[in-house]
C-alpha cells in the first residue's frame, strides 16, 4: 500500500509540476496526510509547502480547501498554477465581485483546488455549499496566524476549527515557516484535534547574517556605500512606503545606470505586477519595498537583501531574509540599525490595537454612530470581532475584558520587538540567536556566518553574478518596439 | 502639455462658479447629475473620467503647487486664476488637447488599454513558443475577451501577430508618434516585461500624472481611428468592451418605471423619493438615453429658447440663464436641455 503511494505521488510530481524529486520534508507531509493524519508541519520559507497540498489535492478523489491569510498570495498561486497549466483552481476572496463570487461558488464541483479567505469561510452560503462537497483536505497556510502568540494573530482564524467541523472532518494540514514550540502548541490547542507534527529545521546555511550599526543621520551614506560596491541582485525592505520612495528616488539619482524600483501595498495592481514582473524576469537591479513586496515572490538569484528599517518581528525578518538565495549560493543579509530605529515598529503597535477610549467608544455609540469615521480598518476588525465574542458577557464587563485582551495582544507585540532588538544588540552569534527559538540545533553555515563569528562586511568579495540582466527598451522608436513584441526573431 | 497646467485651464473654466473640488469630481468622472452636467455646460466634457485612479491627495498636492507657484488663489473653496496664472493659459488652447474624448471613452479605454495589452503579451508569448507565462493583465474579463479573440483567430498565433501587427502599424501612424512610443513602452511581450507610466515619466522628467495623459490621449486617438472604420481593424475592434449602463442603480430603476408608462409623479410616490430626487435622475437619464424622449418634458419652443439663453450667457451658472428665461421655465428644464447636448449617448 505505502509502496504504491510512493510510486504515484513520485510520477505526478513529475508529470504535474516537472519536479524530479522531492525536497526535505515534502514526501513526509504528503504522506501523512493522504494516510488521513491530521498534520502539523513547518518547513522553511520557499522549500516548497505548495507542493504539498497541491500535489495531494490534484489526484485526490474530491476537493481540497485551502485557507490563506494574505488574499495577494492566494491570487499569486492560483495565477502560477494556471500558468503551469493546471486550470482546474478558483480562490474565493473579499476582492471579489458578488458577481464572480457566485461564479466560483456555482462551479465549486470543476475546481480540485479552492483558495478562500478566512472571512468567506465564514459565510453561510460558502459553508452550505462546501458542505456538500467530498473535501478530502482542508489546509492551513501560515498556520502561525492561528495562535494568539503569533504576531500576526488573525482572530478570523479562530473560528476555523467550526468550519472543519462543518465540512465533516475532512483531513487537517497546517503549515508554517515560523512556528515556535510554543506557537505549535496553541494551534493544536486552538484546532482541537489530534495532529502529527513534522517539525523540520527553518534555517539556511547559504545566508551570511550581518548588522550593520549607523546613526540615524548617515544611514543613507551607509545605504549608498553598500550599493555602490555590490552590483548584485538587491532587496530593501522598509516600513514605510514614503521612505521607500524616497530611498528609490535617491538611489535613482546616485546609480542612474542602475534599474531601480519600488512597490508597496499603496500602489495601483496594474503597477504592482508589473514591477513584480520585471523584477522577476531580471529587469530590475534594486527594489526599494515594503512586506506587501515578496510574498508570491520565487526568484532564485537574490543576492542581497537589507533592511533599511528594522521589522517588527524575528519572523517577519526570518521570511524577508529568507528570498534571498533561493538557488543555494551565497546570499548576505545586511540590517541596517540606527538607535532608536525600534521607535517605528513600536507606534505601529498603536495603528494596529485601538485604544482603552476607542473601545469605549466603540461600544457606546455603535448603536448609531458612524465607528469607521475614527477607527481605522485594523481596528475596526479587531473590535468587531471581539464585541460579538463577548456578545454573551454582560455589558459592564464588555470592555474590561476587551481592554485586558488589547493589553495582553500588545504585550505580545512588544516583547516580539524587544527581542529582535536584543539580537540587534547581542555579540553572539546570529544565526544560533535567530533560530534557536525555532529548532534545538542550528546548522553550520555554508559559506561566512555571521558579523559576530567571522564575517567581515568590507571584505566580502561576491564571486562574479552570471545573471544576465535584460536591455532595456530601445528608446523613442514605436516601430521598433512593436517589432520586438509581434516579430519573431 | 503637462497635467499643471490641464489643471489650470480647467480652474479658469470653472473660475467663480464651482468649487475648486468640482475639478477633481470632473477628473474622476464622478457619476453624478452635477459633474456631468458641468462637463457639458462648462465645455469641458473632453476631460470628463480621464484620471478614474486620480487620488484626492495627488489633487491636493497640485493644487498646493499651484498656489505656492502664485499661478492659482483659493477662496471661498474656489480657486481664481492669477495674473500669472492666465499669462500661462494666455494663446493656448487646451479644449481639444490631443483629441482626449473624456466624456466618449472614459468607460471602455482603461479596459481596451488592457485588452490591448493583454493581447500583444499573449501573441507575442505563443509565436516565441512560450505557452506558459503570468498575464500582465488580472482581470478575469479581460482575460475572457483575449481568449475568445485566439478562438475565433482558431489559435493560428502566427496569423494574428501578423493581422495584430498591421492593424497596430496603421493605426500608430496616424497618431503621434511620441504618443505611440509612450503606449508601446507600456507592453509586455517576450522579450521585455514593460514600464510603468510611473518609470518612463521618471525615464522622460515629467510627473507620472503627465505621463498618464499622454497614455490616455493615445488610446482616445487609437479608439478614434477604429471606430472610424471598424472594418478596418476587426482585430482592435474586438477589443472594445461595450458598456451597456452608464446609468446609477438608483436612475435605472426610475428609467425601468419610465419605460413601464409611469409619470415623474407617479414614479417618485411608488418609490417614496422626493420630487427633485427624481428629477436628478431623469436628468442623468436625458443625458445618456437615446429612447428618452425629452419632449414629454418640454415643447420644442422652450427647448430653443432655453438653448439660446445659454448660447447668451456669458456665464455658466443656472441662475442667470434662468433670468433671461420666461417664468414657466423652471431648473429642471434647464437642466434637462443641457443633458441633451450630450452627443454621445446610448
Ligand atoms: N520538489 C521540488 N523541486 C524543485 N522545486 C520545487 C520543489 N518543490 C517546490 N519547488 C519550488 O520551490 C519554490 C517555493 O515553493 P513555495 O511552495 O512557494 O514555498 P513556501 O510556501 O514554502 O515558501 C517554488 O518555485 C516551487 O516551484
Ligand atoms: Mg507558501
Ligand atoms: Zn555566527
Amino acid at each position: 500500500m505505502n509502496s504504491a503511494i510512493s510510486n504515484d505521488i513520485d510520477q505526478s510530481l513529475i508529470s504535474l509540476f516537472g519536479f524530479k524529486q522531492f525536497r526535505a520534508g515534502q514526501r513526509e507531509i504528503i504522506e501523512s496526510i493522504r494516510s488521513g493524519n491530521h498534520t502539523l508541519a513547518t518547513l522553511p520559507t520557499g522549500s516548497g509547502k505548495s507542493i504539498c497540498y497541491q500535489l495531494p489535492a490534484l489526484i485526490g478523489e474530491g476537493m481540497t480547501v485551502v485557507v490563506s491569510p494574505l488574499i495577494s498570495l492566494m491570487v499569486d498561486q492560483v495565477k502560477l498554477l494556471k500558468a503551469q497549466g493546471i486550470k482546474r483552481v478558483a480562490s474565493l476572496n473579499s476582492m471579489m465581485n458578488a458577481k464572480q463570487k457566485s461564479a466560483v461558488i456555482n462551479r465549486l464541483d470543476t475546481y480540485k483546488l479552492l483558495y478562500c479567505s478566512p472571512e468567506m469561510l465564514q459565510q453561510e452560503r460558502v459553508q452550505l455549499a462546501l458542505s456538500n462537497k467530498t473535501i478530502d483536505f482542508f489546509v492551513i497556510d501560515e498556520a502561525h496566524c492561528i495562535s494568539q502568540w503569533g504576531h500576526e494573530f488573525r482572530p478570523d482564524f479562530l473560528r476555523l476549527r467550526d468550519v472543519v467541523k462543518k465540512l465533516n472532518n475532512p483531513t487537517v494540514l497546517a503549515l508554517s515557516a515560523t512556528a515556535t514550540p510554543s506557537i505549535r502548541q496553541d494551534i493544536i490547542k486552538q484546532l482541537k484535534l489530534p495532529m502529527t507534527e513534522l517539525v523540520y529545521p527553518i534555517d539556511r546555511p547559504n545566508i551570511t547574517f550581518s548588522v550593520d550599526e549607523v546613526t540615524p543621520n548617515n544611514k543613507d551614506e551607509r545605504l549608498i556605500d553598500l550599493i555602490e560596491q555590490k552590483n548584485i541582485p538587491t532587496m530593501i525592505y522598509f516600513s514605510s512606503r514614503k521612505v521607500s520612495e524616497a530611498v528609490y528616488r535617491l538611489l535613482q539619482s546616485k546609480f542612474p545606470e542602475r534599474e531601480v524600483a519600488y512597490y508597496h501595498g499603496g500602489m495601483e495592481q496594474d503597477e504592482r505586477l508589473l514591477i513584480q514582473q520585471q523584477f522577476m524576469n531580471n529587469q530590475l537591479d534594486i527594489i526599494c519595498c515594503t512586506s506587501a513586496f515578496g510574498m508570491g515572490v520565487n526568484k532564485s538569484n537574490i543576492r542581497l537583501v537589507i533592511h533599511y528599517h528594522m521589522p517588527s518581528t524575528i519572523e517577519s525578518f526570518i521570511q524577508e531574509v529568507g528570498r534571498a538565495g533561493r538557488d543555494g549560493k551565497q546570499s548576505v543579509s545586511i540590517l541596517l540599525y540606527a538607535p532608536g530605529d525600534e521607535y517605528l515598529p513600536f507606534q505601529l503597535i498603536q495603528t494596529e490595537l485601538p485604544t482603552e477610549d476607542e473601545v469605549n467608544l466603540f461600544l457606546n455609540e455603535n448603536m448609531n454612530g458612524q465607528p469607521e469615521d475614527y477607527l481605522n480598518e485594523t481596528k475596526m476588525r479587531f473590535l468587531e470581532l471581539q464585541k460579538e465574542q463577548h456578545q454573551k458577557t454582560q455589558k459592564s464587563e464588555q470592555a474590561k475584558r476587551i481592554i485586558q485582551y488589547r493589553n495582553d495582544r500588545e504585550r505580545i507585540k512588544q516583547q516580539s520587538i524587544f527581542k529582535l532588538v536584543d539580537w540587534i544588540k547581542a555579540d553572539t552569534c546570529r544565526r544560533v540567536g535567530l533560530f534557536s527559538h525555532f529548532q534545538p540545533d542550528v546548522s553550520n553555515a555554508k559559506y561566512e556566518c555571521c558579523d559576530c563569528c567571522d564575517f567581515r562586511l568590507e571584505e566580502w568579495r561576491n564571486t562574479p553574478e552570471t545573471y544576465q540582466k535584460k536591455n532595456k527598451p530601445l528608446r523613442d522608436n514605436w516601430e521598433a518596439l512593436l517589432g520586438e513584441l509581434l516579430m519573431k526573431g | 502639455m503637462h497635467y499643471r497646467e490641464l489643471l489650470l485651464f480647467l480652474f479658469k473654466k470653472l473660475e467663480h462658479e464651482r468649487s475648486v473640488n468640482a475639478v477633481f469630481h470632473l477628473l474622476k468622472g464622478k457619476k453624478s447629475a452635477q459633474t456631468l452636467q458641468d462637463a457639458y455646460l462648462f465645455q469641458i466634457e473632453n476631460f470628463y473620467g480621464i484620471d478614474r485612479k486620480l487620488k484626492k491627495s495627488t489633487f491636493d498636492v497640485y493644487v498646493r503647487e499651484l498656489t505656492e507657484k502664485r499661478l492659482v488663489r483659493v477662496e471661498n473653496d474656489q480657486a481664481i486664476v492669477t495674473k500669472q496664472g492666465n499669462q500661462i493659459l494666455r494663446g493656448r488652447s487646451f479644449q481639444s488637447y490631443y483629441q482626449i474624448k473624456g466624456h466618449k471613452y472614459h468607460q471602455i479605454d482603461r479596459e481596451f488599454k488592457q485588452g490591448l495589452i493583454l493581447l500583444i503579451q499573449t501573441v507575442s508569448m505563443l509565436i516565441h513558443g512560450e505557452n506558459k507565462f503570468i498575464p500582465i493583465v488580472d482581470q478575469s474579463y479581460i482575460q475572457s475577451r483575449v481568449r475568445e479573440v485566439l478562438r475565433d483567430y482558431s489559435m493560428q498565433f502566427d496569423k494574428i501577430a501578423e493581422q495584430l501587427y498591421g492593424e497596430l502599424h496603421t493605426v500608430l501612424s496616424t497618431i503621434d508618434e511620441h504618443l505611440a512610443t509612450v503606449l508601446l513602452k507600456q507592453c509586455s511581450g517576450y522579450a521585455r516585461v514593460g514600464m510603468s507610466e510611473q518609470q518612463i515619466a521618471v525615464e522622460e522628467n515629467r510627473n507620472k500624472e503627465d505621463l498618464h495623459l499622454q497614455t490616455v490621449a493615445a488610446i482616445h486617438n487609437i479608439l478614434d481611428t477604429i471606430s472610424e472604420q471598424p472594418e478596418k481593424y476587426t482585430l482592435l475592434t474586438r477589443l472594445i468592451l461595450k458598456k451597456t449602463n452608464r446609468l446609477t442603480v438608483s436612475a435605472q430603476e426610475t428609467f425601468n418605471f419610465y419605460q413601464a408608462g409611469h409619470t415623474l409623479e407617479e414614479i417618485a410616490s411608488i418609490r417614496q423619493l422626493k420630487i427633485s430626487t427624481i428629477q436628478d435622475h431623469f436628468v442623468e437619464i436625458a443625458t445618456h438615453k437615446k429612447v428618452f424622449n425629452i419632449y414629454s418634458f418640454i415643447s420644442e419652443q422652450d427647448l430653443n429658447e432655453i438653448q439660446e439663453a445659454i448660447q447668451n450667457t456669458s456665464t455658466r451658472k443656472l441662475k442667470p440663464i434662468k433670468e433671461q428665461l420666461r417664468e414657466e421655465i423652471d431648473y429642471f428644464h434647464i437642466r434637462l436641455a443641457i443633458a441633451n447636448m450630450n452627443d454621445d449617448k446610448e
